[in-house]
Protein backbone atom coordinates (compact mmCIF):
# COMPACT_ATOMS: atom_id res chain seq x y z
CA UNK A 1 0.00 0.00 0.00
CA UNK A 2 2.84 2.34 0.86
CA UNK A 3 4.42 1.43 -2.43
CA UNK A 4 1.25 2.28 -4.19
CA UNK A 5 0.93 5.53 -2.36
CA UNK A 6 4.57 6.21 -3.01
CA UNK A 7 4.10 5.56 -6.65
CA UNK A 8 0.81 7.43 -6.70
CA UNK A 9 2.30 10.50 -5.17
CA UNK A 10 5.58 9.96 -7.09
CA UNK A 11 7.58 10.03 -3.97
CA UNK A 12 11.18 9.54 -4.58
CA UNK A 13 11.99 8.67 -0.99
CA UNK A 14 12.63 5.08 -0.03
CA UNK A 15 9.97 3.03 1.83
CA UNK A 16 11.84 3.23 5.09
CA UNK A 17 12.39 6.91 4.69
CA UNK A 18 8.69 7.34 3.93
CA UNK A 19 7.68 5.27 6.98
CA UNK A 20 10.04 7.13 9.17
CA UNK A 21 8.88 10.51 7.99
CA UNK A 22 5.18 9.60 8.00
CA UNK A 23 5.17 7.84 11.31
CA UNK A 24 7.53 10.09 13.23
CA UNK A 25 5.02 13.00 13.72
CA UNK A 26 2.10 10.59 14.26
CA UNK A 27 3.98 8.73 16.98
CA UNK A 28 5.15 12.00 18.44
CA UNK A 29 1.60 13.34 18.55
CA UNK A 30 0.18 10.07 19.91
CA UNK A 31 2.83 10.24 22.59
CA UNK A 32 1.87 13.88 23.09
CA UNK A 33 -1.80 12.75 23.42
CA UNK A 34 -0.76 10.17 25.95
CA UNK A 35 1.17 12.75 27.77
CA UNK A 36 -1.79 15.13 27.71
CA UNK A 37 -4.17 12.37 28.83
CA UNK A 38 -1.86 11.50 31.58
CA UNK A 39 -1.43 15.06 32.73
CA UNK A 40 -4.81 16.38 32.17
CA UNK A 41 -7.74 14.40 33.51
CA UNK A 42 -10.07 14.02 30.54
CA UNK A 43 -13.14 12.16 29.61
CA UNK A 44 -13.01 9.14 27.34
CA UNK A 45 -14.54 11.04 24.60
CA UNK A 46 -12.18 13.83 25.10
CA UNK A 47 -9.47 11.34 25.15
CA UNK A 48 -10.73 9.68 22.02
CA UNK A 49 -11.06 13.00 20.37
CA UNK A 50 -7.62 14.02 21.50
CA UNK A 51 -6.23 10.71 20.24
CA UNK A 52 -8.08 10.97 16.99
CA UNK A 53 -7.07 14.55 16.63
CA UNK A 54 -3.47 13.85 17.44
CA UNK A 55 -3.47 10.82 15.19
CA UNK A 56 -5.03 12.83 12.42
CA UNK A 57 -2.69 15.71 12.95
CA UNK A 58 0.14 13.21 13.17
CA UNK A 59 -0.91 11.50 9.97
CA UNK A 60 -1.39 14.82 8.31
CA UNK A 61 1.87 16.12 9.60
CA UNK A 62 3.51 12.88 8.51
CA UNK A 63 1.99 13.27 5.09
CA UNK A 64 3.14 16.88 4.93
CA UNK A 65 6.53 15.94 6.22
CA UNK A 66 6.78 13.18 3.63
CA UNK A 67 5.54 15.61 1.05
CA UNK A 68 7.94 18.41 2.04
CA UNK A 69 10.89 16.14 2.56
CA UNK A 70 10.16 14.46 -0.73
CA UNK A 71 9.74 17.83 -2.32
CA UNK A 72 12.87 19.11 -0.70
CA UNK A 73 14.68 15.97 -1.65
CA UNK A 74 13.45 16.31 -5.16
CA UNK A 75 14.59 19.89 -5.13
CA UNK A 76 17.89 18.85 -3.70
CA UNK A 77 18.21 16.08 -6.21
CA UNK A 78 17.21 18.49 -8.87
CA UNK A 79 19.80 20.89 -7.46
CA UNK A 80 22.33 18.11 -7.28
CA UNK A 81 21.33 17.11 -10.71
CA UNK A 82 21.66 20.69 -11.74
CA UNK A 83 24.86 20.83 -9.80
CA UNK A 84 25.99 17.71 -11.53
CA UNK A 85 24.88 19.17 -14.79
CA UNK A 86 26.47 22.42 -13.84
CA UNK A 87 29.48 20.46 -12.70
CA UNK A 88 29.75 19.06 -16.18
CA UNK A 89 29.60 22.57 -17.56
CA UNK A 90 32.17 23.65 -15.03
CA UNK A 91 34.39 20.83 -16.09
CA UNK A 92 33.90 21.93 -19.66
CA UNK A 93 34.56 25.43 -18.52
CA UNK A 94 37.59 24.25 -16.60
CA UNK A 95 38.67 22.29 -19.57
CA UNK A 96 38.07 25.33 -21.68
CA UNK A 97 39.86 27.41 -19.10
CA UNK A 98 42.68 24.90 -19.05
CA UNK A 99 42.73 24.97 -22.77
CA UNK A 100 42.70 28.73 -22.65
CA UNK A 101 45.39 28.56 -19.99
CA UNK A 102 47.27 26.12 -22.18
CA UNK A 103 46.74 28.38 -25.13
CA UNK A 104 47.80 31.30 -23.01
CA UNK A 105 50.81 29.34 -21.88
CA UNK A 106 51.53 28.40 -25.46
CA UNK A 107 50.91 31.98 -26.39
CA UNK A 108 53.26 33.02 -23.59
CA UNK A 109 55.83 30.48 -24.70
CA UNK A 110 55.37 31.47 -28.25
CA UNK A 111 55.43 35.07 -27.25
CA UNK A 112 58.62 34.45 -25.31
CA UNK A 113 59.95 32.58 -28.26
CA UNK A 114 58.80 35.39 -30.46
CA UNK A 115 60.51 37.86 -28.14
CA UNK A 116 63.54 35.65 -28.07
CA UNK A 117 63.38 35.39 -31.84
CA UNK A 118 62.82 39.09 -32.08
CA UNK A 119 65.77 39.65 -29.78
CA UNK A 120 67.74 37.27 -31.92
CA UNK A 121 66.48 39.10 -34.96
CA UNK A 122 67.46 42.37 -33.31
CA UNK A 123 70.85 40.95 -32.45
CA UNK A 124 71.19 39.53 -35.91
CA UNK A 125 69.91 42.61 -37.60
CA UNK A 126 72.24 44.54 -35.33
CA UNK A 127 75.04 42.29 -36.53
CA UNK A 128 73.79 42.76 -40.06
CA UNK A 129 73.76 46.49 -39.46
CA UNK A 130 77.26 46.37 -38.01
CA UNK A 131 78.42 44.17 -40.85
CA UNK A 132 76.66 46.40 -43.30
CA UNK A 133 78.43 49.34 -41.67
CA UNK A 134 81.71 47.43 -41.87
CA UNK A 135 80.89 46.61 -45.49
CA UNK A 136 80.10 50.26 -45.99
CA UNK A 137 83.44 51.20 -44.43
CA UNK A 138 85.17 48.48 -46.46
CA UNK A 139 83.40 49.68 -49.55
CA UNK A 140 84.66 53.15 -48.76
CA UNK A 141 88.18 51.74 -48.33
CA UNK A 142 87.69 49.61 -51.43
CA UNK A 143 86.49 52.66 -53.28
CA UNK A 144 89.58 54.57 -52.18
CA UNK A 145 91.79 51.54 -52.95
CA UNK A 146 90.25 51.20 -56.39
CA UNK A 147 90.82 54.89 -56.93
CA UNK A 148 94.43 54.52 -55.75
CA UNK A 149 94.83 51.39 -57.85
CA UNK A 150 93.37 53.20 -60.79
CA UNK A 151 95.80 56.08 -60.24
CA UNK A 152 98.65 53.58 -59.91
CA UNK A 153 97.48 51.71 -62.98
CA UNK A 154 97.35 54.97 -64.89
CA UNK A 155 100.84 55.77 -63.63
CA UNK A 156 101.98 52.25 -64.59
CA UNK A 157 100.32 52.74 -67.95
CA UNK A 158 102.24 55.98 -68.46
CA UNK A 159 105.45 54.33 -67.20
CA UNK A 160 104.86 51.38 -69.48
CA UNK A 161 104.53 53.75 -72.38
CA UNK A 162 107.85 55.29 -71.37
CA UNK A 163 109.34 51.80 -70.99
CA UNK A 164 108.05 50.91 -74.42
CA UNK A 165 109.74 54.00 -75.82
CA UNK A 166 112.94 53.11 -73.95
CA UNK A 167 112.62 49.45 -75.03
CA UNK A 168 112.29 50.55 -78.63
CA UNK A 169 115.32 52.76 -78.19
CA UNK A 170 117.25 49.98 -76.40
CA UNK A 171 116.27 47.46 -79.07
CA UNK A 172 117.52 49.88 -81.70
CA UNK A 173 120.74 50.41 -79.75
CA UNK A 174 121.06 46.64 -79.30
CA UNK A 175 120.66 46.20 -83.03
CA UNK A 176 123.40 48.73 -83.61
CA UNK A 177 125.55 47.17 -80.90
CA UNK A 178 125.00 43.70 -82.32
CA UNK A 179 126.01 44.96 -85.74
CA UNK A 180 129.05 46.81 -84.33
CA UNK A 181 130.07 43.86 -82.18
CA UNK A 182 129.72 41.53 -85.13
CA UNK A 183 132.04 43.82 -87.11
CA UNK A 184 134.48 44.11 -84.19
CA UNK A 185 134.28 40.38 -83.59
CA UNK A 186 135.10 39.65 -87.21
CA UNK A 187 138.06 42.04 -87.05
CA UNK A 188 139.20 40.57 -83.74
CA UNK A 189 138.85 37.07 -85.19
CA UNK A 190 141.05 38.10 -88.08
CA UNK A 191 143.48 39.51 -85.54
CA UNK A 192 143.28 36.31 -83.48
CA UNK A 193 143.93 34.24 -86.57
CA UNK A 194 146.85 36.48 -87.46
CA UNK A 195 148.01 36.32 -83.87
CA UNK A 196 147.77 32.53 -83.93
CA UNK A 197 149.97 32.51 -86.99
CA UNK A 198 152.22 34.87 -85.09
CA UNK A 199 152.11 32.45 -82.16
CA UNK A 200 153.40 29.72 -84.42
CA UNK A 201 156.17 32.10 -85.46
CA UNK A 202 156.75 32.87 -81.78
CA UNK A 203 157.07 29.14 -81.15
CA UNK A 204 159.58 28.91 -83.97
CA UNK A 205 161.35 31.94 -82.56
CA UNK A 206 161.54 30.40 -79.12
CA UNK A 207 162.74 27.21 -80.74
CA UNK A 208 165.35 29.12 -82.74
CA UNK A 209 166.48 31.07 -79.70
CA UNK A 210 166.68 27.82 -77.77
CA UNK A 211 168.80 26.37 -80.52
CA UNK A 212 170.94 29.52 -80.63
CA UNK A 213 171.38 29.32 -76.91
CA UNK A 214 172.29 25.68 -77.26
CA UNK A 215 174.69 26.54 -80.08
CA UNK A 216 176.22 29.34 -78.04
CA UNK A 217 176.68 26.99 -75.12
CA UNK A 218 178.25 24.38 -77.39
CA UNK A 219 180.39 27.07 -79.07
CA UNK A 220 181.60 28.16 -75.66
CA UNK A 221 182.62 24.59 -74.95
CA UNK A 222 184.34 24.29 -78.34
CA UNK A 223 186.17 27.61 -77.97
CA UNK A 224 187.27 26.69 -74.48
CA UNK A 225 188.56 23.39 -75.84
CA UNK A 226 190.17 25.25 -78.81
CA UNK A 227 191.98 27.57 -76.42
CA UNK A 228 193.26 24.61 -74.50
CA UNK A 229 194.33 22.86 -77.76
CA UNK A 230 196.04 26.05 -79.01
CA UNK A 231 197.99 26.25 -75.81
CA UNK A 232 199.07 22.66 -76.20
CA UNK A 233 200.02 23.23 -79.88
CA UNK A 234 201.97 26.31 -78.86
CA UNK A 235 203.86 24.23 -76.37
CA UNK A 236 204.57 21.67 -79.10
CA UNK A 237 205.65 24.42 -81.55
CA UNK A 238 207.97 25.84 -78.90
CA UNK A 239 209.46 22.36 -78.48
CA UNK A 240 209.78 22.03 -82.28
CA UNK A 241 211.42 25.47 -82.46
CA UNK A 242 213.86 24.47 -79.75
CA UNK A 243 214.61 21.25 -81.57
CA UNK A 244 215.01 23.18 -84.88
CA UNK A 245 217.36 25.63 -83.17
CA UNK A 246 219.43 22.78 -81.79
CA UNK A 247 219.30 21.02 -85.18
CA UNK A 248 220.53 24.20 -86.91
CA UNK A 249 223.41 24.47 -84.45
CA UNK A 250 224.07 20.81 -84.95
CA UNK A 251 224.18 21.23 -88.75
CA UNK A 252 226.53 24.20 -88.42
CA UNK A 253 228.82 22.12 -86.24
CA UNK A 254 228.47 19.24 -88.69
CA UNK A 255 229.44 21.59 -91.59
CA UNK A 256 232.50 22.86 -89.72
CA UNK A 257 233.51 19.34 -88.95
CA UNK A 258 232.94 18.26 -92.58
CA UNK A 259 235.13 21.15 -93.84
CA UNK A 260 237.89 20.16 -91.50
CA UNK A 261 237.61 16.61 -92.75
CA UNK A 262 238.18 17.80 -96.31
CA UNK A 263 237.44 15.40 -99.16
CA UNK A 264 236.31 12.72 -96.75
CA UNK A 265 233.75 14.94 -95.16
CA UNK A 266 232.35 16.25 -98.49
CA UNK A 267 229.29 13.98 -98.49
CA UNK A 268 228.78 14.61 -94.81
CA UNK A 269 228.94 18.35 -95.55
CA UNK A 270 226.14 17.87 -98.09
CA UNK A 271 224.02 16.10 -95.39
CA UNK A 272 224.87 18.82 -92.92
CA UNK A 273 223.86 21.43 -95.51
CA UNK A 274 220.54 19.60 -96.06
CA UNK A 275 219.95 19.38 -92.32
CA UNK A 276 220.70 23.10 -91.99
CA UNK A 277 218.31 23.86 -94.82
CA UNK A 278 215.66 21.65 -93.13
CA UNK A 279 216.30 23.39 -89.87
CA UNK A 280 215.94 26.74 -91.53
CA UNK A 281 212.70 25.59 -93.20
CA UNK A 282 211.51 24.17 -89.87
CA UNK A 283 212.42 27.43 -88.14
CA UNK A 284 210.52 29.31 -90.80
CA UNK A 285 207.49 26.92 -90.45
CA UNK A 286 207.71 27.16 -86.65
CA UNK A 287 207.74 30.92 -86.92
CA UNK A 288 204.75 30.78 -89.22
CA UNK A 289 202.99 28.32 -86.87
CA UNK A 290 203.82 30.53 -83.90
CA UNK A 291 202.45 33.44 -85.80
CA UNK A 292 199.34 31.41 -86.73
CA UNK A 293 198.95 30.20 -83.16
CA UNK A 294 199.39 33.74 -81.87
CA UNK A 295 196.65 34.84 -84.24
CA UNK A 296 194.49 31.83 -83.23
CA UNK A 297 195.15 32.70 -79.62
CA UNK A 298 194.09 36.26 -80.29
CA UNK A 299 190.94 35.03 -82.06
CA UNK A 300 190.25 32.56 -79.26
CA UNK A 301 190.70 35.36 -76.78
CA UNK A 302 188.31 37.45 -78.82
CA UNK A 303 185.86 34.49 -78.92
CA UNK A 304 186.29 34.05 -75.17
CA UNK A 305 185.64 37.74 -74.80
CA UNK A 306 182.50 37.31 -76.89
CA UNK A 307 181.41 34.26 -74.87
CA UNK A 308 182.25 36.12 -71.69
CA UNK A 309 179.58 38.48 -72.90
CA UNK A 310 177.12 35.53 -72.93
CA UNK A 311 175.12 37.23 -70.19
CA UNK A 312 174.48 40.00 -72.67
CA UNK A 313 173.27 37.38 -75.18
CA UNK A 314 171.07 35.94 -72.47
CA UNK A 315 169.76 39.38 -71.74
CA UNK A 316 169.01 39.77 -75.44
CA UNK A 317 167.33 36.34 -75.37
CA UNK A 318 165.37 37.44 -72.33
CA UNK A 319 164.25 40.52 -74.23
CA UNK A 320 163.09 38.25 -77.05
CA UNK A 321 161.39 35.94 -74.56
CA UNK A 322 159.70 38.90 -72.89
CA UNK A 323 158.56 40.11 -76.29
CA UNK A 324 157.24 36.58 -76.98
CA UNK A 325 155.48 36.53 -73.62
CA UNK A 326 153.97 39.92 -74.32
CA UNK A 327 152.89 38.69 -77.71
CA UNK A 328 151.45 35.51 -76.20
CA UNK A 329 149.61 37.60 -73.63
CA UNK A 330 148.24 39.75 -76.44
CA UNK A 331 147.16 36.62 -78.32
CA UNK A 332 145.52 35.14 -75.25
CA UNK A 333 143.88 38.45 -74.40
CA UNK A 334 142.68 38.75 -77.98
CA UNK A 335 141.30 35.20 -77.80
CA UNK A 336 139.55 36.05 -74.54
CA UNK A 337 138.24 39.30 -76.05
CA UNK A 338 137.06 37.32 -79.07
CA UNK A 339 135.29 34.82 -76.78
CA UNK A 340 133.82 37.65 -74.71
CA UNK A 341 132.64 39.39 -77.87
CA UNK A 342 131.10 36.15 -79.10
CA UNK A 343 129.35 35.74 -75.74
CA UNK A 344 128.35 39.40 -75.81
CA UNK A 345 127.03 39.00 -79.33
CA UNK A 346 125.01 35.96 -78.26
CA UNK A 347 123.76 37.81 -75.18
CA UNK A 348 122.91 40.93 -77.16
CA UNK A 349 121.01 38.76 -79.61
CA UNK A 350 119.27 37.08 -76.69
CA UNK A 351 118.55 40.52 -75.23
CA UNK A 352 117.34 41.61 -78.64
CA UNK A 353 115.00 38.63 -78.68
CA UNK A 354 114.06 39.48 -75.08
CA UNK A 355 113.61 43.09 -76.17
CA UNK A 356 111.29 42.02 -78.98
CA UNK A 357 109.43 39.78 -76.56
CA UNK A 358 109.35 42.62 -74.06
CA UNK A 359 107.95 44.87 -76.75
CA UNK A 360 105.19 42.35 -77.56
CA UNK A 361 104.48 41.81 -73.88
CA UNK A 362 104.49 45.57 -73.26
CA UNK A 363 101.86 46.04 -75.95
CA UNK A 364 99.77 43.25 -74.40
CA UNK A 365 100.22 44.73 -70.92
CA UNK A 366 99.37 48.19 -72.29
CA UNK A 367 96.11 46.83 -73.72
CA UNK A 368 95.37 45.00 -70.49
CA UNK A 369 96.07 48.12 -68.46
CA UNK A 370 93.71 50.08 -70.66
CA UNK A 371 91.04 47.42 -70.06
CA UNK A 372 91.88 47.42 -66.36
CA UNK A 373 91.39 51.18 -66.14
CA UNK A 374 87.97 50.84 -67.82
CA UNK A 375 87.12 47.90 -65.53
CA UNK A 376 88.16 49.94 -62.52
CA UNK A 377 85.85 52.75 -63.56
CA UNK A 378 83.02 50.22 -63.81
CA UNK A 379 84.06 48.71 -60.50
CA UNK A 380 84.06 52.16 -58.87
CA UNK A 381 80.55 52.74 -60.13
CA UNK A 382 79.44 49.35 -58.82
CA UNK A 383 81.07 49.96 -55.46
CA UNK A 384 79.38 53.35 -55.27
CA UNK A 385 76.05 51.72 -56.13
CA UNK A 386 76.64 48.90 -53.62
CA UNK A 387 77.54 51.53 -51.05
CA UNK A 388 74.16 53.21 -51.55
CA UNK A 389 72.46 49.82 -51.24
CA UNK A 390 74.40 49.11 -48.07
CA UNK A 391 73.33 52.45 -46.62
CA UNK A 392 69.72 51.61 -47.42
CA UNK A 393 70.17 48.20 -45.79
CA UNK A 394 71.59 49.87 -42.67
CA UNK A 395 68.69 52.30 -42.55
CA UNK A 396 66.14 49.50 -43.05
CA UNK A 397 67.79 47.30 -40.49
CA UNK A 398 67.68 50.18 -38.01
CA UNK A 399 63.99 50.54 -38.66
CA UNK A 400 63.43 46.80 -38.24
CA UNK A 401 65.31 46.94 -34.97
CA UNK A 402 63.21 49.81 -33.71
CA UNK A 403 60.01 47.99 -34.70
CA UNK A 404 61.18 44.81 -33.03
CA UNK A 405 62.12 46.67 -29.85
CA UNK A 406 58.71 48.29 -29.81
CA UNK A 407 57.06 44.87 -30.26
CA UNK A 408 59.08 43.44 -27.38
CA UNK A 409 58.14 46.32 -25.10
CA UNK A 410 54.46 45.78 -25.94
CA UNK B 1 158.39 33.59 -57.20
CA UNK B 2 160.47 30.53 -56.69
CA UNK B 3 160.59 27.26 -58.51
CA UNK B 4 161.07 23.97 -56.73
CA UNK B 5 162.15 20.88 -58.64
CA UNK B 6 162.12 17.37 -57.28
CA UNK B 7 163.57 14.36 -59.02
CA UNK B 8 162.13 10.86 -59.17
CA UNK B 9 163.29 7.80 -61.00
CA UNK B 10 161.09 5.25 -62.74
CA UNK B 11 163.39 2.65 -64.29
CA UNK B 12 165.42 4.38 -66.98
CA UNK B 13 163.15 7.41 -66.90
CA UNK B 14 163.84 10.47 -64.77
CA UNK B 15 160.87 12.55 -63.68
CA UNK B 16 161.45 16.16 -62.79
CA UNK B 17 158.44 17.58 -60.96
CA UNK B 18 158.20 21.35 -61.00
CA UNK B 19 156.36 23.44 -58.45
CA UNK B 20 155.86 27.15 -59.15
CA UNK B 21 156.05 29.59 -62.04
CA UNK B 22 158.57 28.97 -64.83
CA UNK B 23 159.49 32.41 -66.13
CA UNK B 24 162.62 34.40 -66.97
CA UNK B 25 163.56 34.63 -63.31
CA UNK B 26 163.17 30.90 -62.56
CA UNK B 27 163.89 29.22 -65.91
CA UNK B 28 167.60 29.07 -65.03
CA UNK B 29 166.72 26.70 -62.14
CA UNK B 30 164.92 24.41 -64.58
CA UNK B 31 167.78 24.71 -67.06
CA UNK B 32 170.38 23.79 -64.43
CA UNK B 33 168.38 20.73 -63.38
CA UNK B 34 167.82 19.50 -66.94
CA UNK B 35 171.46 20.15 -67.88
CA UNK B 36 172.72 18.35 -64.80
CA UNK B 37 170.38 15.40 -65.37
CA UNK B 38 171.37 15.02 -69.05
CA UNK B 39 175.06 15.39 -68.22
CA UNK B 40 174.61 12.55 -65.72
CA UNK B 41 173.48 10.40 -68.64
CA UNK B 42 169.82 10.42 -67.59
CA UNK B 43 168.50 11.38 -70.98
CA UNK B 44 164.95 10.00 -70.77
CA UNK B 45 163.22 12.86 -69.06
CA UNK B 46 159.64 13.57 -68.06
CA UNK B 47 158.77 17.03 -66.79
CA UNK B 48 155.72 16.87 -64.49
CA UNK B 49 154.12 20.32 -64.78
CA UNK B 50 151.01 19.66 -62.64
CA UNK B 51 152.01 22.27 -60.05
CA UNK B 52 153.15 24.94 -62.50
CA UNK B 53 150.45 27.45 -63.29
CA UNK B 54 152.51 29.47 -65.73
CA UNK B 55 155.31 28.78 -68.20
CA UNK B 56 156.79 31.74 -70.02
CA UNK B 57 158.71 31.74 -73.30
CA UNK B 58 161.92 31.36 -71.30
CA UNK B 59 160.57 28.11 -69.84
CA UNK B 60 159.51 26.80 -73.23
CA UNK B 61 162.94 27.88 -74.55
CA UNK B 62 164.65 25.67 -71.96
CA UNK B 63 162.68 22.60 -73.07
CA UNK B 64 163.47 23.32 -76.72
CA UNK B 65 167.18 24.04 -76.04
CA UNK B 66 167.75 20.68 -74.32
CA UNK B 67 165.39 18.62 -76.45
CA UNK B 68 167.94 18.15 -79.25
CA UNK B 69 170.69 17.33 -76.81
CA UNK B 70 168.53 14.71 -75.10
CA UNK B 71 167.42 13.23 -78.43
CA UNK B 72 171.01 13.23 -79.79
CA UNK B 73 171.94 11.21 -76.71
CA UNK B 74 169.18 8.66 -77.40
CA UNK B 75 166.70 10.12 -74.95
CA UNK B 76 163.88 12.64 -75.03
CA UNK B 77 162.10 15.31 -73.02
CA UNK B 78 158.37 14.67 -72.53
CA UNK B 79 155.89 16.90 -70.75
CA UNK B 80 153.12 15.64 -68.47
CA UNK B 81 150.14 16.88 -66.46
CA UNK B 82 149.93 20.37 -67.95
CA UNK B 83 147.05 22.41 -66.59
CA UNK B 84 144.57 23.72 -69.16
CA UNK B 85 145.95 27.28 -69.20
CA UNK B 86 149.50 26.06 -69.83
CA UNK B 87 148.33 23.48 -72.37
CA UNK B 88 146.56 26.25 -74.33
CA UNK B 89 149.85 28.15 -74.71
CA UNK B 90 151.59 24.87 -75.60
CA UNK B 91 149.07 24.35 -78.40
CA UNK B 92 149.19 28.01 -79.41
CA UNK B 93 152.94 27.82 -79.92
CA UNK B 94 152.37 24.57 -81.83
CA UNK B 95 154.92 22.81 -79.66
CA UNK B 96 152.71 19.73 -79.77
CA UNK B 97 154.39 18.98 -83.09
CA UNK B 98 157.78 19.28 -81.42
CA UNK B 99 157.47 17.92 -77.89
CA UNK B 100 155.37 14.94 -76.73
CA UNK B 101 152.84 15.80 -74.03
CA UNK B 102 150.75 13.44 -71.88
CA UNK B 103 147.89 13.97 -69.46
CA UNK B 104 149.56 11.78 -66.81
CA UNK B 105 153.08 10.84 -65.78
CA UNK B 106 152.17 7.14 -66.09
CA UNK B 107 151.25 7.57 -69.76
CA UNK B 108 154.49 9.47 -70.38
CA UNK B 109 156.47 6.64 -68.75
CA UNK B 110 154.58 4.07 -70.87
CA UNK B 111 155.46 6.04 -74.02
CA UNK B 112 159.16 5.45 -73.26
CA UNK B 113 158.44 1.74 -72.89
CA UNK B 114 156.82 1.52 -76.29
Amino acid sequence: MVHKLKNFFKINLSVNETYFLFLSPSILLILTAFFIVLIIPLSLLQMIIIFLLCTSIGALSGSFLVYFVDRYTKKEISGIKNFIENRKDYNSYLTALNEVAGLLKDYETKKNEEIKNLKNIIEKTDLIRKKAETIDENKEILFKEIKLLKDNTKENYENLKKIMTITNHVTGVLDMMASDIKGISEKINKLVNAAKTGSKATGSEIQAIGNIKNAVMESADVITRLEETSKEIKKLVSTIAEITKKTNLLSLNAGIEAARAGEAGRSFAVVAQEIRMLAETATKATAEMTDFLTKTEQLTKQAINVISKQSKIEEAIKVVYNASDTFLNIVQTLSEISNLLSDLFVKINENKIDGDLLKTLSIKIKNKLENTIVNMDNMSEKVRSEKDITKKIISEVKEVNLESEKTILH
Amino acid sequence: MSLEITEAIAGSVTILKTKGFIDTSTSSILEENIKKTINQGKVKLIIDLADSDFISSAGWGVFVAYLRKARDSGGDIKLACMIEKVFKVFKLLEFDALIDAFPTVEEAIKSYGS
